[in-house]
């Protein structure tokens, strides 16, 4: 739970290594970004997983709430 | 075909007319899709109309026309910087943690309608609040609806400019008209289908998603023609991207942060997002999918963006407009379908946005803007007859279409020009001024109403002076000496440089200083200010959402008719489903029927339902105007006091528990205490009895064995034996005869002979009663005959024999060498009192409490006569007499005082 809260913080200061570079080549940038992008989805898909499974510590309520709607 | 294939640029292209039928084939398409897919809903199979992957499809609403074709044409500007669009909501899916889950909780949990409902609703219902953030967004989203007309309309002018050499160039002003009115059409037949917007479009929501499709294979399919087909692979492209204009690296760091800032924000707060990110969820489990499904489709969409850019600079003619390079660059190599499929990818992207804008919009113009102002002006409001649905739905196609035709004119107006990134933008900087109020009210229970307000109205008025009116270019709504040198030539308040500040770019210029100044503003404000108490309830059910996911109450019991309430709630809901809410309500509480007792919580529940439908102020206006004005209750406001208030209270409420459980404690050993010395004495007096019955028994059996032996004793001594056997049986009758008194006595069985006496004549005649006792000793009694005479009416025997007692107690057991007792009798209070006070040592503490229990006798003295049943008696003589006899510790020797009314209540009765 705390790694999900994490992983948008390092994701995003990774993201922001861009800025204080001072030369380089679009060709590198890319090939750093794209990298990062897909670590961060792996990342993101792997923490998905463990916290569907983890019992809902910290929310009480049931997940689906949206049942009571009847229909018009 | 080589009728209609034309040599431009020596290529041959796709007839024009087979590209509008193909475009009408494909509407046709999507509007079977939304058909089954409502048609499957309503039969209740949901099956993969629910999953995961469709609301990952469906959050790309995102990648509108302007990432389909603008992105190419970004990249072919700006190189890599267009990454940041897509890097800013990345980062938002994969925190979903942080914030999603939280917005998605309490979307459902409120029955949120959209961003301006939400607003309201966690600012105390406030409509004001909702009409503001509608105008922004409606102003805000416009623009970019507009920009999608444009992108389909140029899309099909790149079509028609190849067909033109040989034909009449259609119109596009035409073309774009009919586009915006088939939207218009699809958004109102399956966006309006129903009025709980908690009730998701379905049909509307799987369109989406295969347009999500759509447009993705077609983005892939031409970066894989770009990449393979083209070029020969990806080295051959990274070589091209270092020999293009943009191969050094040259971001500029702020518009960096900047955008990838920008972009998240607007992914929250832009109204289409919320629409399918919060109000069309379905379960909050979609969302842990999506966090890493949906950058993995930004992802892909973004992957061929700047191989197509690189090969289209360097493919087609210099001047070519790089925002079409994705229809240009195929149509260029004569891959006719492919380009009819990046088409069709355009078009999906254009409409699914417009689309679910117009849902989300017309659902926020409709609640709290159509539906205030209706119900304002029908003063009656919601008690009349008639049905508000049909005035509901109506509200809302009408603003679909009002939006569809604003974004329509817009385009009209504007002149279509203008690089397609630029108008987004601005679009985004816009929508994102709600982020302050949006995050502050669900992260920070301090924000307020006022702030919210302050905030959103500062942050807006600096983005519509900095960024939107001079995005319309030098000149059209601002002058250029304007922009130069600012109004009337203060140069501090120039639109592009506030308070100075020179050199930045203009949209990092706008986004910072109206980013900074709403959020100042909206902290300022929340500081200053003090929220009303349903906005402080609202404030903790949403901040605290995952505590406690109820809705606040704000309604107390009332004089509302439950009838009342159906009839309205039948209006918004539907007859149907009205009347199965209220018979679920009144089964619940045990009834039978429709109409339920119209409880607290019946409200709130029925509130929410409300206002799924029309959004949470209105819901709230409309109850009100039934119910009259809501109030809070001190306990709601007891669960909104901060937890340290809670804590506090609920510790107080333990100490007084474990103080009540000690003293129950302490009357429990008492009363234990008590029953051990009464069992004590039990076993004594048992054993007592015993030997007072065995004594005579004895001494008469003794006797009459002496008698029937007849033996040599003379009449004398017969005489003698018989007497004592007669005493014995006397002395035991005595004593059976005192325990029947006492158990009719205690039962209430007595009956009891009332008369005028007077107190003196009653005391004299037991004082002469006890000095004839046998064996008494000489006891001096001292009394104040004057003070004694009191008239007295009562059972008079009955009180002697109390006072005999008493007295006879004195003589017996007053142990001080010369005995006295003192009788004083006096009227006190309106009650007679009589004391009796001997100078013996008294009765110890101890055994105070137990003297008048049935056969207590203080066994420390030389027993003498009684049995201990004596004083059990009296004490229930005086009870039937409405009196009491207790003990009076302190008065230097054993006192008893008898205190009973001067005329008995029983023989009032009786007169």
């Amino acid at each position: 739970m705390d790694a999900a809260r994490v992983l948008p913080i390092v994701g995003g200061g990774l993201f922001l290594m861009p800025l204080i570079w001072t030369a380089g080549s679009t060709r590198q940038g890319i090939i750093y970004i794209f990298a990062i992008w897909i670590g961060l989805i792996i990342a993101a898909a792997l923490l998905s997983r463990i916290l569907i499974k983890e019992p809902q510590s910290e929310n009480h309520g049931a997940t689906d709430l949206g049942q009571d709607s009847g229909s018009v | 075909m080589k009728t209609t294939v034309q040599q431009i640029w020596g290529k041959t292209v796709v007839p024009f007319n087979i590209l509008v039928l193909v475009c009408i084939l494909y509407v046709i398409l999507l509007f079977l899709v939304a058909f089954g897919a409502e048609k499957r809903a309503a039969k209740g199979q949901l099956g993969w109309l629910r999953s995961p992957l469709i609301y990952t499809l469906s959050l790309s609403v995102y990648c509108t026309a302007w990432t389909f074709y603008g992105a190419v044409g970004y990249a072919a500007r700006s190189g890599l910087e267009f990454v940041t669009i897509y890097l800013g909501p990345t980062l938002v899916m994969v925190g979903w943690w942080w914030a999603l889950r939280k917005l998605v909780r309490i979307g459902r949990a409120q029955r949120v309608t959209s961003v301006a409902d939400l607003i309201s609703s966690r600012y105390g219902k406030s409509n004001a609040l909702g009409v503001i953030v509608t105008v922004m967004a409606v102003i805000g989203t416009t623009p970019y609806i507009a920009l999608q007309l444009q992108s389909v309309t140029l899309s099909f002018a790149v079509f028609a400019n190849e067909r033109s050499a040989g034909g009449a160039l259609p119109d596009l002003n035409s073309t774009a008209l009919w586009v915006a009115a088939g939207l218009a059409v699809f958004t109102i037949v399956f966006g309006t289908r129903s009025l709980d917007a908690n009730e998701r479009h379905h049909g509307v929501v799987t369109a989406i998603a295969l347009e999500a499709v759509v447009k993705l294979a077609a983005l892939l399919a031409v970066g894989v023609f770009v990449v393979w087909g083209v070029a020969d692979g990806p080295s051959d492209i990274l070589a091209r991207i270092d020999t293009s204009h943009f191969s050094q690296w040259q971001i500029k760091g702020e518009r960096w942060f900047t955008l990838i800032f920008l972009s998240a924000a607007a992914f929250l707060t832009l109204p289409r997002m919320f629409q399918v990110l919060v109000v069309e969820n379905v379960n909050e489990r979609h969302l842990a999918t999506a966090s890493w499904a949906f950058p993995l489709y930004l992802f892909l969409i973004s992957l061929f963006v700047v191989p197509i850019a690189v090969v289209g600079l360097s493919a087609l003619p210099e001047g070519t407009n790089p925002d079409l390079f994705v229809l240009t660059v195929p149509l260029n190599y004569n891959a006719e379908g492919l380009a009819t499929l990046a088409f069709l990818g355009g078009f999906s992207s254009a409409t699914s946005m417009v689309i679910i804008a117009a849902i989300a919009l017309s659902t926020m113009v409709s609640n709290h803007i159509v539906m205030p102002i209706w119900l304002s002006v029908r003063k009656v409001g919601a008690t009349v007859s008639g049905d508000v649905r049909g005035v509901v739905l109506m509200s809302r196609r009408v603003s679909i279409g009002a939006i569809l035709a604003l974004g329509y004119l817009y385009y009209r107006f504007s002149g279509g020009g203008g690089a397609l990134a630029a108008i987004g933008l601005v679009s985004f900087a816009g929508v994102a001024q709600v982020l302050p109020a949006l995050l502050g009210g669900i992260f920070w229970r301090g924000a307020t109403r006022n702030g919210a307000v302050a905030g959103l109205i500062i942050g807006f008025s600096v983005w519509a002076y900095s960024m939107f009116i001079p995005s319309f270019g030098e000149g059209a709504l601002m002058s250029s000496a304007m922009l130069t040198d600012g109004p009337w030539g203060i140069g501090w308040l120039r639109p592009q440089a506030l308070f100075g500040i020179q050199g930045l770019d203009p949209l990092v210029h706008a986004v910072f200083w109206s980013m900074a100044l709403n959020t100042s503003a909206f902290v300022i404000g929340s500081l200053v200010s003090f929220p009303g108490p349903i906005e402080r309830l609202q404030g903790a059910q949403f901040v605290n959402v995952f505590e406690h996911s109820g809705t606040a109450r704000g309604w107390q019991g009332s004089a509302a008719e439950a009838e009342d309430l159906l009839v309205m709630a039948q209006r918004i809901l539907g007859a149907q489903q009205a009347q199965a809410l209220f018979q679920a309500e009144s089964q619940g509480q045990g009834r039978d029927g429709y109409l339920p007792d119209v409880t607290a919580d019946f409200i709130g529940k029925l509130e929410r339902e409300l206002t799924g439908s029309v959004g949470a102020a209105t819901a709230h206006a409309m109850l009100g105007q039934i119910i009259g004005g809501s109030t809070v209750s001190v306990h709601d406001l007891m669960a909104v006091a901060d937890e340290t208030a809670q804590m506090l209270e609920y510790s107080s409420q333990l100490e007084a528990k474990s103080q009540e459980l000690a003293r129950t404690g302490r009357q429990l050993r008492d009363a234990n205490e008590k029953l051990k010395e009464l069992s004590i004495q039990k076993d004594a007096f048992l054993s007592q009895i015993s030997h007072e019955l065995r004594t005579p028994m004895t001494s008469i059996r003794a006797f009459s064995e002496i008698l029937m032996d007849g033996g040599d004793a003379g009449d004398e001594y017969r005489q003698k034996y018989s007497t004592i056997i007669h005493d014995e049986t006397i002395r035991l009758t005595r004593l059976l005869d005192d325990l029947l008194d006492l158990s009719v006595l205690e039962n209430g069985q007595v009956t009891l002979n009332y008369s005028s006496a007077n107190l003196n004549d009653i005391i004299s005649s037991a004082v002469a009663a006890t000095s004839s006792l046998d064996g008494a000793r000489a006891i001096s009694i001292l009394r104040d005959g004057g003070r004694e005479n009191l008239p007295i009416t009562t059972d008079a025997d009955r009180l002697r024999q109390v006072f005999i007692n008493l007295i006879a107690n004195a003589t017996k057991y007053c142990d001080a060498r010369v005995p006295e007792l003192a009788i004083k009798a006096r009227l006190r209070g309106g009650m007679l009192v009589v004391d009796f006070v001997d100078n013996g040592s008294g009765i110890a503490k101890r055994s105070q409490s137990v003297i008048f229990e049935k056969f207590s006798r203080l066994s420390d003295h030389a027993a003498a006569g009684g049995a201990g049943l004596g004083l059990a008696i009296c004490r229930e003589i005086m009870t039937n007499l409405g009196g009491q006899i207790s003990y009076l510790p302190g008065q230097g020797g054993g006192a008893f005082r008898v205190t009973m009314p001067p005329i008995a209540p029983k023989a009032g009765a009786v007169k």
